[in-house]
């Protein structure tokens, strides 16, 4: 397969570009949501990471064995 | 969210990030040391919605026996996953400008990322750090300019997405005059930096 180079740094580009037009979409969300709100998504998706990383780990170790 | 001066008051739920970040400055503060929370973890903090590995704080330099005082504390409820010799945390990595890391024990993640301020930018962060209150408690943090500015010089792709997010959120708020003085310093050409914020007259 050959890949098309040009085309993939246009997409990476257009990507990029697009995350920060949703992080000024966000920045507006947050701005008039409450922030029980808001910090208790972000909680749930912060404090979940640990623990995907113990799991992740536990089973890695398992699969070695 | 309340803005005066250099001073930030909000409530939130607090995450881990937060209370890990919440409970190491405090220690830092009841011993006294002066130190600023930079980098990613301040966009956090504020409501971006990603995760860290790690909180990055720095501090003024300190001797080696406020240095003990303060390790002793941190030992309780934390511990060091560098090194566990006191000695050579402090000799051998503080002094030479190499961070030390503390996580709950047990843990390796998340982490405190601790260094002494080594360079122009973290001693004016230290002299003129923003106190931000949340949920009654407090926290100090670089200036806003400072870190959207240094984001941007990093260049990461998440970097700059911190820098938009910061931007976004506190540009009423900034000094835009000392966000230009600071992208110059940094040579990061001013159009680039406009584009990367968002940043319209």
């Amino acid at each position: 397969m050959k890949l098309n180079l040009r085309e993939m740094a246009e997409e990476k580009k257009r990507n990029f570009e697009e995350r920060l037009r949703f992080i000024d979409m966000y920045v507006e969300w947050l701005k008039k949501t409450p922030n029980a709100v808001w910090s208790l998504q972000q909680k749930t998706l912060i404090d979940r990471l640990p623990e995907t990383r113990r799991r992740v780990s536990r089973r890695g170790r398992h699969s070695r064995k | 969210m309340k803005i005066s001066g250099r001073r930030i008051t909000f409530s939130k739920i607090l995450n881990e990030l937060d209370k890990l970040a919440l409970e190491f400055t405090g220690i830092l503060a009841r011993n006294r040391v002066r130190y600023a929370v930079v980098s990613g973890y301040v966009a956090i903090l504020f409501g971006r919605n990603r995760s860290s590995e790690d909180v990055d704080i720095i501090c003024e330099k300190v001797g080696y026996e406020r240095f003990s005082r303060l390790w002793r504390e941190v030992n309780r409820r934390m511990e060091c996953v560098i090194t566990s010799d006191r000695r050579s945390a402090y000799e051998d990595y503080l002094l030479k400008g190499t961070a030390l890391r503390f996580a709950r024990k047990g843990t390796f993640i998340p982490n405190i990322e601790l260094k002494f301020a080594n360079s122009d930018l973290h001693v004016a962060a230290l002299k003129k750090p923003v106190e931000v209150r949340v949920n009654r408690l407090t926290l100090h943090i670089s200036p806003l300019e400072q870190q959207i500015a240094y984001k941007l010089y990093l260049g990461s792709e998440k970097d700059i997405e911190d820098a938009r997010f910061m931007f976004a959120l506190f540009r009423d708020h900034l000094s835009l005059a000392e966000v230009e003085r600071l992208l110059k310093g940094m040579r990061i050409p001013l159009g680039r930096a406009k584009k990367f914020l968002g940043w319209q007259e």
